[in-house]
């Protein structure tokens, strides 16, 4: 015994500590750490900077577009023109890639009758002090443009019944004009597998029941409907085929890094390119899982990390890499609080098990919001 | 918001914030701790000293 606790002795005193930095709203805090304990630390390597800028990487794909004629060749003799973009919850960088799609559209059609329709989803609208943001003071003076508003039922058709059986309506603007395309950013999104391309339709212009249901308890329950994963994701399976039906011919799609410059620009059909686009986001996001006993993430600091509604996010990540039984600490500024109403009544209004019996049961159109 | 139940249903999750008190995160199924250092030590106590430990700085910018 004696002899045993000697030698153990020396592993306790050379221990080594390690301080690692873990985003925290609009700084950082500091986990020490025994080296002994530390299995891993999982993120990217250190970014290299775009080597073209975010408008040659944009022309360059317009210029090669992936199973599709070039966009000015599509809009030769197409009169009504809806072109989709994404609103101010979404870092598409409109400033560049709008004056160059309205440029190629009016190339193949000086006469074209041009809307540009904002996807907000559910979202609450887009003000015009936000477009001017966005867009720049040329679009919003010049242009045409209506902010889509899942609750105004006039606004839209019903279009059919997805392959999961959701409903599906959609803004008249998207059926009734003669060309549509759209134009988005791809990231990782935690059940749709991943934002942008087939995304700026449904949920992007869809009424509230269409957006409820494809956002159900069944579809988001299923183990495919996750970060990073498309094949047999009920989610991504009805939007491509939402899209598709209302012929949406065309997409400009791009990736950015953390410092949100863009590092891809990804032009044609609306499948072939996203699918481009996830190929690039996947090379550049993908790290080896390991497992451990505890995971310790953040949502990156603010501003994705200014409310406990978003911190499921990197629990999902975090849950990837931790043993059942396992314990998650999850650094979360929260410098709003707990976010939504629904949210903070829904996560307080029982034990864990209460709380996914009672969402289960809920029908699909009635999804809660923040369900 | 469904998916962070299912989490809660296999793991404990210890939430190092300074925007919520000690009420609102237990009444949301999570402990409050005020530093991650806090947090580990809270950890260690559940699964033991010599647990392994992932740190995953931002967990939204990796795929795994």
């Amino acid at each position: 015994m004696f002899i045993k606790d000697i030698i153990s002795l020396p592993r306790c005193y050379n221990s080594i500590m390690v301080t690692l930095k873990i985003p925290y709203d609009d700084h950082s805090l500091d986990l020490h750490i025994d080296e002994q304990n530390l299995r891993a630390t999982i993120q990217l390597p250190v970014e290299q900077k775009p080597e073209k800028s975010a408008r040659e990487l944009m022309l360059a794909a317009l210029r090669n577009p992936v199973g599709t004629p070039s966009l000015r060749n599509l809009a030769v003799d197409k009169q009504k023109v809806v072109i989709v973009t994404s609103d101010h919850t979404r870092a598409v960088p409109s400033k560049i890639t709008l004056p160059i799609l309205l440029s190629e559209i009016r190339a193949g059609n000086p006469q074209a009758d041009i809307t540009i329709l904002i996807a907000t989803g559910a979202h609450r609208a887009t003000t015009e002090a936000e477009q001017r943001a966005m867009f720049g003071d040329e679009i919003v003076d010049h242009e045409h443009i209506v902010v889509n508003d899942a609750f105004r039922p006039e606004d839209f058709e019903y279009i059919c019944n997805l392959p999961s059986g959701a409903h599906f309506s959609v803004n008249k603007l998207a059926t009734e004009c003669d060309l549509l395309i759209a134009e988005g950013f791809v990231e990782p999104h935690f059940f749709a597998g991943f934002s942008g391309g087939r995304k700026s339709i449904l949920p992007g212009v869809c009424d509230i029941r269409t957006i409820k249901e494809n956002h159900s308890y069944m579809q988001i329950a299923s183990p495919y409907a996750a970060a990073g994963v498309t094949e047999n994701n009920p989610v991504h399976r009805d939007m491509n085929f939402a899209a598709r039906k209302v012929n949406l011919q065309f997409i400009l799609n791009v990736t950015m890094n953390a410092q949100k410059e863009v590092t891809g620009a990804f032009a044609g059909d609306m499948i072939l390119a996203h699918e481009q686009a996830i190929k690039h986001v996947q090379n550049v996001s993908t790290c080896e899982r390991v497992v451990g006993d505890i995971v310790v993430t953040s949502n990156g600091g603010y501003p994705l990390d200014q409310n406990l509604y978003q911190s499921p996010k990197a629990v999902a990540t975090a849950e990837a890499c931790c043993r059942d039984g396992g314990v998650i600490i999850m650094c979360c500024g929260c410098r709003d609080g707990m976010g939504g109403d629904d949210f903070a009544r829904l996560i307080s209004m029982g034990t864990p098990q209460e709380i996914d019996d009672y969402l289960s049961k809920i029908p699909a159109d009635q999804t809660i919001p923040q369900q | 918001m469904q998916k962070i139940v299912k989490t809660l249903l296999n793991h404990k999750i210890i939430l190092v914030t300074d925007g919520l008190s000690a009420e609102e995160v237990t009444k949301a199924n999570m402990q409050l701790a005020k530093t991650p250092d806090e947090a580990l030590r809270m950890a260690y106590d559940v699964v033991g000293a010599d647990a392994g430990v992932v740190v995953i700085p931002d967990g939204v910018a990796v795929l795994v």
